[in-house]
């Protein structure tokens, strides 16, 4: 909002300015992604500001005489099963959600950007190579391999986080406590290892164009090392592309979180998250009773997240990537 | 044509080998492999020590760890051992169900794929008109509406969508329209084929448009943006300039070149409705691969959860291999040689 090197009535008529400011001017123009970026912060802030108050309270809240509570003034979103408050639940449970969704696409962004990069300024057999792999991954259904993950990782995990030593005293986290780690662990390195594909098939196309630009070749000519070229040169002008897929694998890895948690494969009780309160609900859903809160509190908010998400990496895409205008 | 497919299937080779050795290699080393997980309980039928000692050894030697003096089998020549057993329909027992897995997968894939070969003939049929309304139409109110309707519904959990289903459509307090599990009813030996089709699609009407509804956002916004592109270039300003009128124009000229991506995309699509049909499956009560996979992983029952995995790898390859055919018979610039 500062300082606009062109005023509002020659902008639109002459775009000069740098590509940041020409892509920050259309990504305002996009109303749906401006709200979707402003609720995501909101619902991030909610989720994570309230953890001192959410977290101690998670599992050892039942209080049998309010079960099923439908919502009221004393427990606003109601309660569930055993009686525990739902609020708390709820917002810690997205604490979690969101917490994998980010921390996955961290990982996803990582590892595709890597392999990315150096699949493209490389080249070769490398890049061959590269690029197989990442056929490979991209046919084995991605849901059934974090599954498959899971099943061959979470038991060697525990026992890592456990460390016990030769009489299975443990020397770390406690036997459940492990448990719940390893779980969370697996789930991110899992959804993490299967979303990185798309992110590196863009950028090593991105590299591709670049690595030939008169900029590169200048940067070269200055006795400029690969590492420097790379990372100083080549990676800054890829931030745009980035920035957009990961955006854009948050909400997936969400989404995959909440399956996983759904069938009972990823985040166990009494740890909550949208995902499994939400299969929570569902156990409560019967044709005698229904006890709509406990299944309408975490679909909203996982509805909410997501599409807040997808509209704002939709604006972010439509702001950056110079192709789609 | 048949040598350019002989080529696709040749370059599959590796591609095949590749996923094998990840689900060999994750597989392999997943714990409980050969003791059957945690499926013989410790207060089981297996609790004499003995016992189980030779179930474990036999194990070992059907999944080709030991030779048949019990010498170990170095890791490579297990990979070529499970290899020829698995390309052979050997998947194994099953520790759950005591039967050859492949039996059950057998039972279990044809409505998995009945499943989702609906789900992507509806997302296509829905997705192509659509993209092309908002690519004539772009800036318009249908393209901005439409791209915010399916952006919306890609944002909805099918967790919710198909909860909500079961509890108000297939509900007999509220609207009892649809039946809410499995994918046909208890006697159908007695129907007749017209009766028996109706019955199953009666029954599919709530799983597939759980799993199509998806998909719409990605595949509308690929067309409408192949369309865009073909709109700009030359040979649409010849067709029109010969006096073609506009919807010759859109829907012989440009609808023909903007179906090549979505074509490339089929192949990609698919692992992705494979997952969704996990969750679908589930809600629904369908006994396909999906339900399979997951009482599979909740028991560790690992040869299904293997068998399944690798079922699903097959099936992307051969939708890759699909893809690849649909291109070259809609692109008549792709060589064969």
């Amino acid at each position: 909002m500062t300082a606009a090197p062109v005023t509002p009535a020659l902008a639109d008529a002459d775009p000069i300015g740098t590509p940041w400011f020409l892509a920050r001017r259309r990504f305002r123009k996009n109303i749906l992604a401006v709200v979707g970026g402003i609720l995501v912060a909101l619902i991030l802030l909610a989720c994570f500001a309230s953890l001192p108050w959410s977290l101690p309270r998670y599992a050892d809240q039942q209080q049998l005489r309010y079960t099923y509570h439908a919502p009221s003034a004393q427990f606003p979103l109601g309660t569930d099963r055993l009686g525990r408050d739902l609020l708390a639940r709820f917002l810690l449970g997205g604490a979690i959600s969101l917490t994998i969704g980010l921390v996955s696409a961290a990982i996803a962004v990582l590892i595709g950007t890597s392999v990315g990069l150096i699949s493209g300024y490389v080249g070769g057999r490398l890049d061959a190579l590269l690029m197989r792999i990442v056929d490979v991954v991209y046919g084995l259904p991605y849901i059934l391999l974090v599954i498959l993950m899971r099943v061959a990782l979470v038991a060697p995990m525990q026992t890592f986080l456990m460390h016990p030593d030769s009489s299975g005293k443990s020397h770390w986290l406690d036997g459940s406590a492990a448990g719940q780690w390893a779980n969370i662990v697996v789930l991110l390195v899992g959804i993490g290892s299967v979303s990185w594909l798309t992110m590196a098939r863009v950028v090593r196309g991105q590299v591709l164009s670049l690595r030939d630009q008169p900029f590169v070749e200048a940067a070269r000519a200055m006795g400029f090392g690969n590492r420097r070229i790379l990372l100083g040169h080549i990676l800054p002008n890829l931030v745009g592309p980035i920035l957009v897929y990961a955006t854009l694998t948050v909400p997936q890895a969400i989404l995959s979180e909440s399956f996983l948690s759904f069938l009972g494969l990823g985040i166990q009780a009494p740890l909550p998250s949208w995902g499994n309160l939400v299969s929570d609900g569902t156990d409560a859903l019967n044709p005698i009773m229904i006890r709509w809160w406990l299944i309408t509190w975490p679909c909203i908010g996982l509805s909410v997240t997501l599409l807040c998400l997808n509209f704002l990496g939709d604006g972010l895409r439509d702001a950056l990537d110079p192709k789609s205008h | 044509m048949t040598t350019y497919i002989l080529k696709r299937l040749l370059l599959m080779i590796p591609t095949l080998l590749g996923m094998t050795l990840v689900l060999f290699a994750i597989v392999r080393f997943a714990p409980g492999l050969t003791t059957g997980g945690g499926a013989f309980g410790a207060g089981g039928e297996m609790k004499n020590q003995q016992a189980r000692l030779a179930a474990e050894k036999q194990m070992k030697k059907r999944l080709h760890l030991v030779d048949a003096e019990g010498h170990p089998i170095s890791l490579p020549m297990q990979y070529v051992y499970w290899l020829r057993d698995t390309f052979s329909g050997d998947f194994g027992e099953s520790i759950q169900y005591n039967a050859p897995v492949v039996q059950l997968v057998k039972e279990r894939l044809p409505a998995t794929i009945a499943l989702n070969a609906m789900s992507s003939i509806i997302i296509y049929l829905i997705a192509i008109p659509g993209g092309m309304l908002a690519s004539v139409k772009r800036g318009k109110a249908f393209d901005v509406l439409w791209g915010f309707f399916t952006l919306g519904l890609y944002s909805l959990p099918v967790i919710w969508v198909g909860d909500m289903m079961v509890g108000f459509l297939a509900n007999p307090r509220f609207l009892p329209w649809f039946p809410s599990d499995a994918l046909h009813s208890t006697n159908t030996e007695y129907l007749t084929f017209f009766q028996y089709m109706k019955d199953f699609l009666w029954h599919t009407v709530l799983p597939v448009m759980c799993l199509s509804y998806g998909g719409l956002a990605f595949l509308t916004k690929l067309k409408r943006a192949a369309m865009l592109d073909n709109l700009g270039l030359d040979y649409v300003r010849t067709a029109r300039a010969k006096g073609l009128g506009e919807v010759t124009v859109v829907t012989r000229h440009v609808f023909r070149n903007s179906l090549l991506p979505m074509i490339t995309i089929f192949a990609g699509f698919i692992p992705g409705l494979l997952g969704g049909s996990l969750v679908i499956e589930r809600i629904f009560s369908i006994k396909g691969m999906g339900d399979l996979m997951v009482t599979a992983t909740l028991a560790r029952d690992l040869p299904i959860v293997q068998a399944v995995a690798f079922v699903g790898s097959v099936i992307s390859l051969i939708c890759l291999l699909l893809a690849d055919i649909c291109y070259v018979l809609a692109d008549p610039r792709v060589s064969y040689d």
